[in-house]
């Protein structure tokens, strides 16, 4: 019964790993000196001395051991946005029972990410404490990463332990952001902005608003030519819609030039910059119908899309 | 200027942890080595500023310049002393390269090490707690040396808890020494070849009397051994312990010389006759190789590692590997009564130097008053007490041509060197076989522990004269010329000397005050545990383990044994620090209230659904008026279990107070 309590306790608790570390191994070689000495010498202080630094050799190990016990790790729920090799931070939360030396955390880099260890930092008793851990993500996606070690070498570094736990954390890699230089994204509309950046047709006049004069310089496709066969007036339609910003059309076709990532890479630098500047756009993905997004809307499903896309077989 | 650097405070914070760990030993060692050492330590920038090739090479010559240096002080390389010295050089040496973290550790390490050597020397119970401090600040020092977290954060410095943990592995780890001490099986694996005996002696005794020089010695309160007596104490005026016998005369100077071998004779009584007292002597120290025994000594049982030597003069010597305190257990016999020496032995210790007219003049009618040697020692003794000679410990230098009629015939004054070197020569000159013994006399008698100690002030010479019917007979002037320093000790003598007490007066040794009794009860316990320590080996162990009742345990079993205490004893840590489960944050209940009346009102969570999913998922059949409260309730859920603040009681508390609400709107609406 107490054993198998026991073990359904250390089950809960992981198995921790430990391992004497660089300087321990040097220790080990001193306490093994200091015994060669004992035998050599038959001596009480000989004896005594190598008999403290073994003790004090197995009590930092069970210090250390101990360090990495009861603490409990969370993730936040929400999903963490990143780009392809681009390195940034995720948190967890620590909750430890007992004061803590200093420990820090690490996650088991796969092909998707490599880690880098958090600080050390030092726990206090029952209060939540926030660790940040960087990582590089290599591909996009979204993944879930539950796999972290807890791990120390407090107090005198002797020893390091680690200990695996789990936390579910769900990353979404975005296409690295890169600017090929095809065309700047113009802020202002302007005809070269007209000529990249299409703007989107308007599929009927439910949002005429008035006419107005069409002045040098401006597309001549604006021109209403109706109105122009009548009265031999230049004007054109100006529509409610074009009290704000023109929409911008991000075309994944457009871009012939760029393979399949690149061309993904340079959608997600306009996207960004859009969205930094409030441009309303449109991105355009073969296999999904035209999808407008606005500056006030989330874009949840975008980055989605952007991080799981495949070009769908003609 | 370059002291402000920080790299240089470090070195100085290292390099004060070597001297703390090595001053106390420091005579241990030769004085060019000394020398060396200071100049190391002194200027290890200096070999900082050099350049990588430079740096190189310059301390690699300095490793040999340092091994060429102890083989010159020491004539060996073999053993623990010119180890030592060797080991303090190089750790001198290290302390020029403190860059990095492993530098600094090694450095540490290093430092200990020589320290237990170091400790070998004097095999002391209270420098067990010397060790103690050491390895403390060691450790101290390890924590705070640059680079010791690896992923060290800027809040990550010396704190309370760090200072706790460190008190707490001293803590749990004394214990486990104390028991591995007493229960770790003891071998003796025997002399390695690469331990030699030391040719340098340390302290005390050198083969030469030069009147005037123990002025400092006799001054010194270390105890140098503790001798106690079987059948009960002896006077103290009788204790006379000898320690080297210097035959040949220059004057006022007397040395070693050409030694008469009488080991022949000697050895007729070694192990024969009848034993007249036994006795016990610890030393406190190694203190050369002489072992101090007292006259007509026949018996010699070494207690310590080595093996005893008997050399000229009956004295005994120990040849050990280890530099080791000796203990022994020794008996005297009776004296051997009349014999007769060799022609040879004979003109060795009548061998005069060259004197003044005046004092073969004085020696010639001086014998004339007398017929017999016996009553010329006599007279002489007698001459003594009569005439103004002077015992004083600053008799000031004799360095005139013939310093002994200065000393005889004008100023009268000196101490034991003085009075020993003079009547030695003068029995040579009456054609009295003589010679001088060096060591102690006396000691302070502790009736608590009935054994007396011998210091560095009980250093005594005295002169023993040949007779043909007594053989060899003890003359001491100094019973004519200041018999309480016989009778009472040297310190109750000196204490009486520079008029600070007067303990003759009253009885000193037999009705001590309380202070005095409480120094002697410490001074008692103190060398009862000391003894035990230092001799627990073996037979020590195995008598302890016949004491306790497992008497029946090999080596092997008692090593299962220990084994088995610290697997229990880790076990038992174990369960002290057993994995206690996370309590569930006060929010978690209520969510559960929460969870569980959903669940009566036909909505499952499910375990893989996080709370967010699980609202999505019921919001839409639960009736218009929840839905707003229940999303606020989930939303504030998340904040409370996934912010990285620690919650506060309020936030807690009205969390539950709006689920109870929740839950009574939803239960009253069925």
């Amino acid at each position: 019964m107490l054993i198998k309590k026991l073990r359904l306790k250390l089950e809960k608790i992981g198995k921790i790993y430990i391992i004497p570390t660089r300087y321990g191994l040097y220790f080990l070689l001193f306490v093994f000196i200091l015994f060669l000495f004992s035998l050599i010498y038959g001596h009480s202080m000989a004896f005594t001395s190598t008999f403290l630094f073994v003790c004090l050799l197995m009590s930092s190990a069970v210090i250390t051991n101990y360090n990495l016990k009861h603490i409990q790790v969370r993730s936040s729920s929400a999903k963490i946005t990143t780009q392809v090799d681009h390195p940034s931070e995720v948190g967890l939360i620590l909750n430890s029972l007992h004061e803590r030396g200093a420990i820090w955390i690490e996650g088991y880099s796969s092909s998707n990410f490599d880690f880098e260890a958090s600080p050390a930092i030092e726990l206090s008793t029952k209060e939540k404490t926030q660790v940040k851990l960087s990582l590089r993500p290599h591909t996009r996606g979204i993944f879930q990463h539950s796999n972290w070690y807890l791990k120390t070498s407090y107090p005198i570094g002797l020893f390091t332990a680690w200990r695996p736990v789990s936390a579910t954390l769900t990353i979404r890699v975005l296409p690295k952001s890169v600017d090929y230089n095809i065309v700047p994204l113009f802020l202002e509309e302007t005809e070269m902005a007209h000529e990249h950046f299409m703007l989107v047709e308007r599929k009927n006049d439910e949002d005429f608003y008035e006419y107005k004069p069409h002045a040098e310089g401006e597309p001549w496709r604006l021109i209403d030519w109706k109105v122009l066969a009548k009265s031999d007036v230049y004007l054109k339609k100006s529509f409610s819609a074009d009290q704000r910003n023109g929409r911008y059309l991000f075309d994944y076709e457009k871009l012939v030039d760029l393979q399949h990532e690149e061309r993904l890479s340079q959608l997600v630098f306009w996207t960004l910059q859009a969205i930094d500047t409030k441009i309303d756009f449109v991105v355009h993905l073969p296999g999904f119908k035209h999808q407008y997004f606005n500056s006030e809307s989330s874009f949840e499903n975008l980055w989605d899309l952007y991080a799981t896309y495949k070009v769908p077989n003609s | 200027m370059i002291l402000k650097h920080p790299y240089y405070n470090k070195l100085f914070t290292f390099q004060l942890f070597l001297l703390a760990a090595t001053l106390p030993f420091v005579q241990q060692h030769p004085l060019p080595v000394l020398f060396f050492g200071l100049v190391l330590l002194l200027f290890p920038w200096f070999f900082l500023s050099l350049k990588d090739v430079a740096h190189k090479t310059i301390k690699i010559s300095l490793v040999f310049f340092s091994l060429a240096l102890v083989l010159n002080s020491y004539g060996t390389l073999k053993g623990l002393e010119p180890g030592l010295s060797l080991l303090l050089l190089v750790t001198l040496l290290k302390s020029s390269e403190l860059a990095t973290k492993r530098d600094q550790f090694i450095f540490l390490l290093m430092t200990v090490l020589s320290l237990v050597g170091h400790l070998l020397n004097v095999d002391q119970l209270i420098y067990v707690l010397y060790i103690l401090l050491m390895a403390l600040w060691m450790i101290r020092l390890f924590f705070s040396s640059e680079g010791y977290d690896e992923r060290r954060s800027q809040s990550f410095r010396w704190s309370t808890k760090k200072s706790k943990d460190l008190f707490f592995i001293f803590a749990i780890a004394i214990p486990q020494a104390v028991l591995l001490f007493f229960f770790f099986p003891r071998f003796y694996v025997g002399n390695l070849s690469f331990s030699g005996s030391s040719p340098i002696s340390k302290v005390g005794f050198i083969d030469e009397l030069n009147p005037g020089d123990w002025s400092k010695t006799v001054e010194d309160r270390t105890p140098i051994f503790r001798a106690s007596f079987q059948d009960g104490k002896p006077s103290r005026g009788g204790l006379y312990w000898r320690g080297a016998v210097l035959q040949k005369s220059l004057g006022f100077r007397w040395v070693v010389g050409d030694v008469p071998d009488d080991l022949e004779r000697w050895g007729f009584f070694i192990g024969r006759g009848d034993i007249d007292r036994r006795y016990r002597v610890d030393f406190d120290s190694s203190f050369e190789h002489r072992l101090f025994t007292l006259p007509f000594t026949i018996r010699m049982d070494l207690k310590s590692h080595g093996r005893v030597l008997n050399t000229p003069g009956s004295l005994y010597q120990v040849h050990s590997s280890q530099s080791q305190a000796p203990r022994y257990e020794a008996a005297t016999s009776p004296p051997w009564g009349a014999f007769d020496l060799s022609e040879q032995e004979r003109e060795q210790y009548l061998q005069v130097p060259e004197v003044s007219n005046r004092l073969q003049r004085f020696a010639t009618d001086f014998k004339s008053r007398f017929s017999s040697d016996q009553e010329l020692i006599q007279g002489l003794l007698a001459y003594y007490h009569e005439q103004p000679f002077v015992y004083t410990l600053d008799p000031g230098s004799y360095l005139s041509r013939y310093p002994e009629d200065e000393f005889f015939f004008q100023r009268r004054r000196g101490f034991c060197e003085h009075y020993a070197s003079f009547t030695g020569l003068l029995l040579r000159l009456w054609g009295i076989p003589a010679r001088v013994v060096t060591g102690f006399q006396g000691g302070v008698y502790n009736p608590v522990g009935d054994y007396f100690v011998l210091r560095g002030e009980d250093a005594h010479a005295w002169v023993e004269a040949f007779t043909p019917e007594e053989g060899w007979t003890l003359v001491d002037p100094i019973r004519a010329i200041a018999p309480w320093r016989i009778e009472y000790g040297a310190e109750a003598f000196f204490l009486q000397l520079n008029g600070l007490d007067d303990p003759l007066n009253s009885d000193f040794e037999m009705n001590p005050s309380l202070w005095k009794r409480t120094l002697f009860t410490i001074d008692s316990y103190y060398y009862r545990a000391n003894l035990f320590f230092t001799n627990y080996r073996e037979d020590a162990q195995r008598s302890f383990l016949d004491y306790l009742g497992l008497s029946e345990f090999s080596p092997v079993r008692l090593l299962v044994f220990v084994g088995g205490i610290f697997f229990a004893f880790y076990l038992f840590s174990l369960f002290i620090y057993l994995p206690k489960r996370l309590p569930d944050p006060a929010y978690e209940m209520d969510f559960k209230l929460l969870k569980q009346s959903l669940l009566k009102a036909g909505f499952e969570k499910a375990p893989y659904q996080s709370a967010g999913h699980f609202h999505r998922l019921t919001e839409k059949h639960l009736p218009e008026h929840l839905r707003d409260d229940f999303s606020r309730l989930v939303h504030r859920y998340e904040i409370l279990k996934y912010s990285s603040q620690t919650t506060s009681k309020s936030l807690e508390r009205d969390f539950k107070k709006s689920i109870q609400l929740f839950i009574g709107e939803l239960t009253r609406r069925g």
